[in-house]
């Protein structure tokens, strides 16, 4: 029998080296944005600011300086309009796939039809495909169609390769749920669309919102793409107006730190309250 | 009408192609198609800063790409990268899922806690981590010097080696939480009674971790292992913030933006990302066979 | 027999309506909704002045800012793609070999008029093969700044600095005395290099584009070694090789010489963005003097379907008020020479004498070659593993010198 004292200890040191592995970071980055410029360059480092200040968050949102000048945009219209638009743009992709997740999901588990096979594998085959000859090709396609510079361009985008890991998930979940009950639906008298709202969205509900948040984050996080597909702030997300940030300040480290901090509020927010849902969502297709 | 094209949606064959219809529409016009155009780049002898000069030239931009040094070392680096990053990861994750799996007060927390990293954009990643190894005032000189490991602050990026290190390192880092939300998953479905009995039985601590939790979760390690790989692979946000085109880190990926942007050769630069391309394509074969694998037992 | 002479009319009416209308159409470029320019900050107009030129002309202009790599991946991807990645493009000289080969940028000889040429000093920068590429925004020699205080603490004054020894000695003394722990602001780059070996006469390539510097006996040579040499000798900081950005370092007071540009006093003795204030002025370069220069212009796309509207954009940010935005703002030194000479006049060009001084001794480096952007990052990676001991510094240069051929040769 093992001492309870001892595993007690073990167990909490170890969740420390846990949270200081998962968060260390991020409080070094919150405390270089609390710090006068001055006490944020010194050696050592100032584990707690003498004088916190809220200066940098004041610069970067509201009086905007800048190295070498401002050129035309102010510094904080980057931020604002750079978090409008990864908003719009990742809560749009999110709803466009959980309307046609469970679809998915329930296309390939439940209907047998010619083909499958195959298509299930063209969707997911994309996941091979090189990014940069598909990103060049990409922006002829979008310059073609006017889709560049546009926060539509950018949905359609981001809805298009979100597809593999949903179909693949959303199979794997319908596949772990028993089909009977909609059987038993379908027997009743209702058609295939009708047990699919009624009946098979309740059972893969978690699994669903999985998904959604999964692709909520990845859409937030898209750069390379944007980058090249965007110019102004009518569709620049927030990844790439923060990179143009942080070179209009490389050096001075609090601004950089106080921009930092405000672009991972959203993802911050979305783990806590949802976390629950991630992990069981995940899990659960994982196991299937 | 509405009742006619509700029958006529009932038939399987008929519901199923009007679900993947919009799905194929998106996949041919924005990934397919593009892909195929510069298909068409890698048989080119195509330098952008020559465009009267392109010409086809069939293989010979694969056979360059294949005997070209810096791609050789590149392929090195970030063989080097994957390996020691997939054990670093899978290491990691069955550690923290397993201390997931104990019960204690504030799991919850701890668990939304543990997946913050895997949350952040790469691109911000990077630059965060470029902060804490700065040379002059960073987080991890400030830490090492308080804690006596080290005399003086050190230029850590500078070290070739070490840089390459601190990559894998930031990858370690902003991956893990999803292989270890992965393995939790599979560890929190062992029923507890399974270790009851075994304990009952008079198995010992390391014979119930060996037959029930490493047992459990071998059927996800590879899953894991494979999807771990291919995201090594693919990084570059995180590598472009930290390092750029740095030697020290130059790994395939970020040769093939260097070659086909930075220096304009469009041919070479789309050979080399077929290449990698059907690398990973080999990867993904082997883990959809894997995952479908586990549906026949 | 009516209706088919009807017919024949209407016929005839519409396609010469059609005819008369497509002949519009060649002749009156359309109205642009709005123009897109692409540039880094440091070319960016403030919010002000792109109202002011929408007030005078009805045409909205979107600035897009970008990272200078980013701009030139997007400006490559659309040369690759055959589309328009803005209207006017903002061609920083290291990219003007880049773009210009890659057919994105229109020819301007005989679209832009003499007029607008002639108002702005170093066109000539700008030709490559016959054609001339953009319109200069800004001129930028490379020059050095220091910070005359540093010299003073240890008794001496720029007038002793004869050769580059005298200014290694200087910095050395600079570290042992503690004053300053890396006393050069400068990185292990491109630029330094070309600091170094052009004041030491070298040319870096002969006439024929062939490489000299990998010939010992070329001053350039010598120049590498020395610049290696100073990073050994701890004289630059190490963050430079991870981070190649030496002007904050410069001023924040870290530095006592760093590499700086003409029209860079405008911030070095500004004292609220820079501690060295007011004690900044420029160094003429040793020995032989001689520097290069940075310029940038403005550009128009092949692609773009409002040539007209853009060259009207181009001629704005040429004008005073821009110009003169550009040089306070940004610390860009004005193009257009009735400004820059007005501005000298009122003596408000911190370090005017200097700068003439200097001016007489620029030359050209091959930026409007195929071939030299790629040179450059060769050369970047080629500097950073000497100074990080990779490579013997004789081979790195000898490598160097190889590559160079291998690569010209591939651009015949």
């Amino acid at each position: 029998m093992k001492a309870r004292p001892v595993y007690k200890i073990f167990l909490g040191v170890f969740i420390f080296l846990i949270v200081f592995w998962s968060v260390a970071p991020l409080l070094w980055i919150f405390i270089s944005s609390i710090s006068e410029r001055t006490e944020l360059y010194s050696k050592p480092p100032h584990w707690i600011p003498d004088n916190p200040t809220l200066k940098a968050y004041k610069t970067v949102l509201i009086t905007g300086e800048s190295f070498r000048g401002g050129g035309g945009i102010a510094a904080t219209d980057l931020l604002k309009k750079g978090i409008i638009n990864s908003l719009i743009v990742a809560i749009t992709t999110t709803f466009l796939v959980m309307f046609f997740a469970p679809l998915l999901g329930y296309a390939f588990s439940r209907l047998k039809f010619k083909g499958s096979q195959i298509f299930f594998y063209f969707i997911i085959g994309i996941i091979a495909l090189p990014s940069w000859p598909v990103l060049i090709g990409l922006f002829s396609v979008f310059s073609d169609l006017h889709l560049l510079d546009s926060k539509i361009g950018l949905i359609l985008l981001s809805f298009t390769f979100r597809l593999p890991f949903e179909t693949w998930f959303m199979k794997g979940y319908f596949e772990s749920v028993p089909g009977e009950i909609e059987d038993a639906a379908r027997i009743d008298g209702c058609t295939r669309i009708q047990t699919l709202y009624k009946v098979s969205l309740q059972m893969v509900m978690p699994g669903l919102i999985a998904v959604s948040i999964v692709s909520f984050l990845s859409t937030w996080n898209m750069f390379s793409a944007p980058l090249v597909l965007t110019y102004t702030l009518k569709s620049k997300p927030l990844t790439v107006t923060m990179t143009e940030f942080i070179g209009q300040y490389f050096v001075h480290w609090d601004l950089m730190s106080a921009a930092t901090m405000i672009s991972i509020i959203p993802p911050l927010i979305i783990v806590i309250f949802f976390q629950k849902y991630i992990i069981e969502g995940l899990s659960a297709g994982a196991i299937k | 009408m509405i009742k006619r094209v509700s029958v006529w949606l009932d038939n399987e064959q008929h519901l199923a192609y009007v679900i993947l219809v919009p799905a194929l529409i998106l996949l041919l016009g924005f990934a397919y198609y593009p892909a195929f155009q510069s298909f068409r780049f890698s048989m080119l002898r195509y330098n952008l800063k020559l465009p009267n000069r392109i010409k086809f030239n069939g293989l010979d931009n694969y056979i360059y790409v294949l005997k070209d040094p810096v791609f050789i070392a590149s392929v090195l680096r970030v063989l080097y990268f994957m390996v020691i990053a997939t054990i670093a990861v899978m290491v990691i994750s069955l550690g923290i899922s397993l201390v997931l799996n104990k019960k204690f007060r504030g799991r919850g927390i701890l668990r939304a806690i543990v997946i913050i990293p895997w949350a952040l954009p790469p691109v911000v990643n990077g630059h965060l981590w470029k902060w804490i190894f700065n040379g002059d005032y960073g987080a991890l000189n400030g830490l090492l010097l308080q804690l006596g490991i080290i005399k003086d602050y050190h230029f850590w990026l500078n070290n070739s080696f070490v840089a390459l290190n601190l990559a894998v390192f930031l990858f370690v880092w902003r991956y893990t939480p999803f292989i270890t939300i992965l393995f939790l998953g599979v560890l929190q479905s062992v029923p507890g009674q399974l270790y009851e009995a075994a304990r009952v039985d008079g198995a010992g601590v390391f014979k119930q971790f060996y037959y029930i939790t490493m047992a459990s979760l071998s059927r996800i390690g590879g899953v894991a292992l494979i999807l771990t790989l291919i995201a090594s692979f693919n990084v570059f946000d995180g590598i472009y913030a930290l390092m750029g085109f740095s030697e020290s880190t130059k790994t395939p990926m970020i040769y093939n933006y260097e070659l086909t942007f930075e220096m304009g050769r469009f041919g070479r630069g789309s050979a080399m990302a077929y290449l990698v391309g059907f690398f990973l394509f080999l990867l993904t074969l082997f883990y959809i066979r894997m995952s479908f694998q586990k549906d026949k037992i | 027999m009516k209706k088919l002479f009807l017919v024949l009319i209407i016929m005839i009416v519409a396609i010469s309506a059609f005819a008369a209308g497509k002949q519009e159409i060649v002749k009156e470029e359309p109205k642009p909704d709005k123009l897109i320019y692409i540039t880094p900050s440091w070319g960016a107009p403030s919010e002000e002045l792109v109202a002011k030129f929408e007030a005078k002309t009805g045409i909205k202009v979107e600035v897009s800012t970008l990272k200078g790599a980013d701009l030139k991946t997007k400006v490559m991807q659309a040369a690759a793609g055959k589309v328009n990645p803005a209207d006017i493009i903002f061609v920083g000289i290291s990219d003007l070999g880049t773009f210009g080969s890659s057919g994105i940028l229109k020819d301007l000889n005989g679209f832009v008029p003499d007029s607008i040429f002639d108002k702005v000093a170093g066109a000539n920068f700008f030709e490559m093969d016959g054609a001339t590429y953009a319109v200069p925004m800004y001129q930028q020699m490379v020059m050095i700044d220091y910070d005359k205080s540093a010299l003073e603490k240890i008794g001496t004054t720029a007038a002793s600095i004869k050769t580059w020894k005298d200014f290694e000695n200087i910095a050395v003394k600079l570290k042992e005395q503690g004053i300053y722990e890396y006393p050069l602001a400068m990185a292990v780059r491109h630029w330094s290099w070309y600091l170094i070996a052009l004041s030491s006469g070298s040319t870096l390539f002969d006439k024929d584009g062939n490489p000299t510097f990998d010939n010992p006996s070329d001053p350039a040579y010598a120049a590498y070694k020395q610049l290696i040499n100073w990073f050994k000798m701890g004289l630059i900081s190490p963050e430079r090789l991870t981070s190649p950005n030496a002007h904050p370092s410069f001023w924040a007071g870290q530095g006592a010489f760093h590499q700086g540009w003409q029209g860079s006093l405008a911030i070095a003795n500004n004292p609220e963005k820079s501690k060295v204030a007011p004690n900044a002025d420029y160094l003429l370069l040793p020995e032989k003097h001689f520097t290069w220069s940075l310029p940038a212009g403005l550009g128009i796309s092949s692609y773009t379907k409002y040539p007209k509207a853009a060259l009207s954009f181009i001629e704005f940010m040429v004008s005073e008020e821009p110009q003169l935005f550009s040089y306070e703002g940004n610390g860009m030194f004005p193009s257009n020479k009735k400004v820059f000479a007005d501005l000298g006049a009122q003596g408000k060009i911190d370090g005017w004498g200097a700068m003439a001084e200097q001016a007489k001794y620029v030359i050209p480096l091959p930026y409007n070659t195929p071939w030299f952007a790629e040179f450059e990052t060769e050369l970047k990676n080629s500097l950073l593993r000497a100074a990080k001991g990779e490579v013997d510094v004789d081979k790195a240069i000898k490598d160097l010198g190889d590559f160079t051929r291998s690569l010209q040769a591939e651009y015949k």
